[in-house]
């Protein structure tokens, strides 16, 4: 036998503790450790991703707020600019009509993704890779273009102009359908991811019960699909709702909320009005938003590790069906893509059909000419590279962060709100921000650097997130082992975190810069001569009656957002791989 | 005895009155202990009992509420994890995925800026000591489970740390593999004597790698001890009812010292707290300690209701009506199993030695 052990655990149960001095313990918190450089750096890391976001988006929303309760003169009136808001009937049909027009838009995108994302997924329709692409194409545009072509297809000279029956196209059923290409992508988007996250082995036992196909469709697919169903609706109407790009198009005299925002800031200088409209625009996006966090919460766990993949079999007469529709669909998105791709490169429409560049000679339509479309790549370089390297070491001292827990939990709150805050809100909460005489950070307001700021804050939320979700993939014990090698946190963010979570970080990269080309809506009223970007210059061509320039200019950004993606996806085939050799087993 | 006292090491780790809550859940209650120098530890306990807490309250990575860590003389309670002087290795191993096994062992040396030769030589040491010299130069995911454990084990031993952390290495593991790194970690833990502190909740594993045990349930320390002592002298019913198979038999203490387990006496072991005549108390058996015999050759009359093989013994379950006793279990080497033909349903007597059992207060696992 070995010799007796002489060190005995000091008494667990509470009869001879007594003798211990020390008191007896509290619901306590963790002692706090000494502070090393690990700590300041860190820290400061922290406190600086908090100042970005409260400087970028809490004061200016803050600042909204506090307009909306004021005269034009900066005194306080309560609630006297909502009560003149609420006794202008002109102003509350804007409610009922974008009320209106994003439902409409809701219930027509959500069916035929549906029908799309069904074709996509359950079926082993022919083409299929084909159409998937062709249905992403509208992420390539700003919102401007489909109206643009809807005027062309359908407008006083339209060559389909003879299918509305004699109903106009500027107005509820322009935006309408311009709205319909633009958030189809998104829908589309959350409909297959739902779709292809279906248990196989559901379909397998109701086959073995006898199931009938409806019922079976009943059951189990629908049900299956209802927080996607939802989420796809939430960010379909909340596109629709907001979006500025189709309505100041095809609009006409059909006045919507996102219209009036512009007309009351820009049109009448009527900030404090700007500022009501701003934070009617925002509630319906508020709700939309908080129903899509409880619906995202509720989803988790629809597959386990031993799900199977539903794999579609083919069934001739249901693949054809879903062919002929889903080619339907695609060939009017292309129709739509294809007209203003033609109708720019067209003399003089419809007198003139020659081809010729001419409409891309934007200095004849425009005072900034091309050097608006080089703003537009200096300002996406600008948001790319500083937007990704914010947002993603933001998001890994969230996730990995130790310390100041309570700032990190506001970060992680501060970056889900731009998501629920409109671009065109965004937009005016920074004029009256940062136009603020007593705001140091004044020095700002007409510089690139306000437009790089405000791109980054309101892309912000989707770039976090997709930041947190390989960051919690990533080993949670990492800087447990480095601390314990005595090595610093930040030298293993560079020499592990970064180089793992690379493919994500391209990713957002191109994401931000794909954005960045497209937005107008915040921009509109932020840029100068100077800055302009060629997403707010298809606009002011358009104003101005040149719709082919616009067209023209719509189409270079169609094509430059192509390629960057394009390189994007290139990028992570070949270069990534051969610097990540790593993965391969 | 009193030769071998002055050659124990010195107390290495102490650790005295630890709490810690979350939230409102107490995970640590006054925990006291002290780990000599070269001593190998297991934390052992069923999940949520406090165990892994406690290692990383030790590593500093989440900081205890109150009480005092020490380590070779130092108060480390408050010093943060890199400051402090220990090696880890964890349940998913953490190696990093983009660097090579080299890489990843040689990690800690290159931010000291130690010269390349001389890093070159140690990461090879250290590949040697846990086989691992031919797969240097391969990444992580081209490993196998258990290469990669060793890998996280080289590392983490890298920068001869005094204290070594093992939060369930082996856990992700099947259980031939196992076996072979438990016996790897002994023979390393051997030749450098360092300090260990494993976390388990396989039994097996901390009886057969630890010089001491300290059993945790709940946020306490139940007992520490050697294997031996654990297994043959539990401390309380959880002791008993978590190292190894335990029969609870329900019983009353008689004034001769028996236990009256539905008025049969049974005289207990002797150790243990004393328990006034007339309280109710628990009679712990192992398995082993039941012994069976043909049918009306004395004893209890029982009812074989199942058999398990469990390769070199046979767990036997048996309905023990004059004991009261729907569920009594008693291991049975093969040669016995034929002899008294053990079938389910077949009829045996079940005899309680006395002299063997353990009794505790009624409040049982």
């Amino acid at each position: 036998m070995t010799g007796s052990v002489p060190m005995q655990p000091s008494a667990p149960s509470s009869a001879s503790s007594s003798a211990a001095p020390v008191a007896t313990a509290r619901a306590g918190r963790p002692l706090r450790l000494v502070a090393g450089a690990d700590n300041w750096i860190m820290g400061a890391g922290i406190l600086a991703v908090g100042a970005f976001l409260i400087v970028t988006v809490a004061l200016p929303l803050l600042s909204l707020f506090v307009k909306a309760f004021e005269d034009r003169q900066g005194g306080f009136v309560g609630l006297a600019n909502f009560a003149a808001y609420f006794s202008t009937p002109s102003l509350t049909q804007s409610i009922w009509n974008s009320l209106m027009v994003a439902s409409a838009c809701t219930v027509i995108t959500v069916s035929l993704g549906f029908v799309f994302a069904y074709g996509l997924t359950r079926t082993c329709m022919p083409f299929r890779g084909v159409l998937r692409a062709l249905a992403i194409t509208p992420i390539l545009s700003p919102s401007m273009l489909p109206a643009i072509s809807l005027v062309y297809m359908f407008g006083n000279q339209g060559y389909a102009k003879h299918l509305l029956f004699g109903n106009s196209i500027y107005g509820p059923i322009g935006i309408i359908l311009g709205e319909v290409y633009y958030t189809f992508p998104h829908v589309l988007l959350i409909l297959t991811t739902a779709m292809a996250m279906a248990d196989g082995r559901l379909y397998e036992a109701a086959e073995a019960l006898g199931t009938s196909r409806w019922r079976t469709f009943l059951t189990i697919t629908l049900p299956g699909l209802r927080y996607g169903l939802v989420s796809a609706a939430v960010v379909s109407f909340t596109l629709a709702l907001t979006d500025f790009g189709v309505a100041k198009v095809v609009g006409g005299r059909f006045n919507v909320l996102a219209t009036d925002v512009y007309k009351q800031v820009i049109g009448q200088k009527n900030f404090p009005m700007g500022a009501v409209v701003g934070i009617i625009l925002m509630l319906p996006a508020l709700v939309s938003f908080m129903v899509t966090r409880r619906v995202q919460r509720r989803q988790s766990a629809q597959l386990n590790a031993r799900s199977v993949l539903y794999v579609p079999q083919p069934r001739r007469g249901r693949d054809m069906v879903f062919f002929v529709v889903c080619a339907v669909i695609g060939l009017a998105i292309a129709s739509i893509l294809g007209t203003s791709a033609f109708a720019s490169l067209i003399q003089f429409w419809p007198y003139d059909l020659t081809l010729s560049l001419n409409n891309y000679d934007f200095s004849t339509v425009d005072p900034t000419g091309w050097s608006s479309y080089f703003n537009s790549l200096k300002l996406a370089f600008w948001v790319a590279g500083i937007g990704t390297a914010v947002i993603f070491c933001g998001a890994y001292l969230v996730e990995k962060g130790r310390g100041m827990p309570v700032l990190r939990h506001v970060i992680n709150g501060l970056t889900m709100l731009p998501l629920a805050v409109p671009g065109l809100v965004l937009g005016i909460s920074y004029i009256f921000f940062f136009n603020h005489p007593s705001n140091p950070l004044g020095f700002l307001t007409g510089t690139m650097a306000i437009l790089v700021i405000n791109t980054i804050a309101h892309y912000y939320t989707v770039s976090h997130l997709s930041a947190m979700t390989v960051l919690k993939q990533v080993d949670a014990e990492y800087e447990a082992v480095s601390a314990s090698l005595k090595v610093p946190f930040w030298r293993t963010f560079l020499w592990v975190t970064v180089p793992v979570c690379l493919p994500t970080i391209l990713d957002i990269f191109v994401y931000l810069f794909a954005t960045a080309l497209t937005t107008a809506s915040s921009l509109i009223f932020l840029y100068t001569p100077e800055t302009k970007t060629a997403s707010v210059a298809v606009i002011s061509i358009d104003d101005a009656g040149n719709i082919a320039s616009a067209a023209a200019m719509a189409m270079v950004i169609v094509y430059t957002s192509a390629l960057v993606r394009g390189l994007g996806l290139l990028l992570r085939r070949t270069a990534l791989d051969r610097f990540q050799r790593w993965r391969k087993r | 005895m009193t030769a071998s006292t002055t050659a124990e090491p010195p107390v290495y780790l102490r650790l005295e009155n630890l709490s810690k809550h979350f939230g409102s859940y107490h995970a640590l209650r006054n925990i006291g202990l002290s780990i000599r120098k070269g001593e190998f530890v297991c934390f052992l306990g069923p999940s949520g009992c406090g165990k892994t807490t406690l290692l990383r309250a030790i590593a500093g990575l989440d900081p205890h509420d109150s009480g005092t860590i020490e380590q070779d003389g130092r108060d480390i309670s408050r010093l943060p994890p890199a400051q402090r002087d220990f090696g880890i290795v964890f349940q998913s191993y953490a190696l990093f995925p983009n660097l090579t096994v080299a890489q990843n062992i040689g990690y800690g040396m290159k931010n000291r800026r130690m010269p390349v030769p001389e890093m070159r030589t140690r990461v090879e040491q250290l590949a040697t000591m846990v086989h691992l010299y031919e797969q240097l130069d391969k990444y992580p995911a081209q490993l196998s489970g258990g290469q990669q454990q060793r890998v996280a084990l080289a590392r983490a031993l890298a920068l001869s740390p005094g204290l070594l952390l093992l939060d369930e290495p082996l856990s992700a593991l099947d259980a031939q593999v196992r076996q072979f790194l438990r016996r790897g970690i002994k023979e390393i833990h051997r030749r450098l004597g360092i300090t260990t502190i494993m976390v388990t909740h396989d039994q097996e594993e901390a009886l057969t790698l630890s010089d001491r045990i300290v059993l945790m349930n709940r946020g306490v320390i139940e007992q520490v001890g050697t294997p031996t002592e654990l297994y043959r002298s539990p401390a309380t019913a959880f002791a008993a009812g978590f190292v190894g198979q335990s029969n609870f038999l329900p019983g009353l203490v008689r004034e001769d010292g028996t236990v009256a387990i539905n008025g049969v006496p049974v005289r207990p072991g002797a150790g243990g707290p004393p328990h006034a005549s007339g309280q109710r108390v628990q009679l712990c058996l192992r398995p082993e300690q039941v012994e069976l015999r043909p049918a009306g050759a004395g004893g209890h009359a029982a009812l074989v209701t199942d058999l398990e093989f469990c390769g070199n013994f046979w767990r036997v379950f048996l309905s023990v009506d004059s004991l009261g006793c729907r569920r009594l279990v008693a291991d049975v080497p093969p040669v016995q199993t034929n002899s008294l033909s053990l079938a389910q349903g077949a009829r045996v007597d079940a005899v309680l030695p006395d002299g063997v059992g353990r009794i505790f207060a009624e409040a049982a696992a």
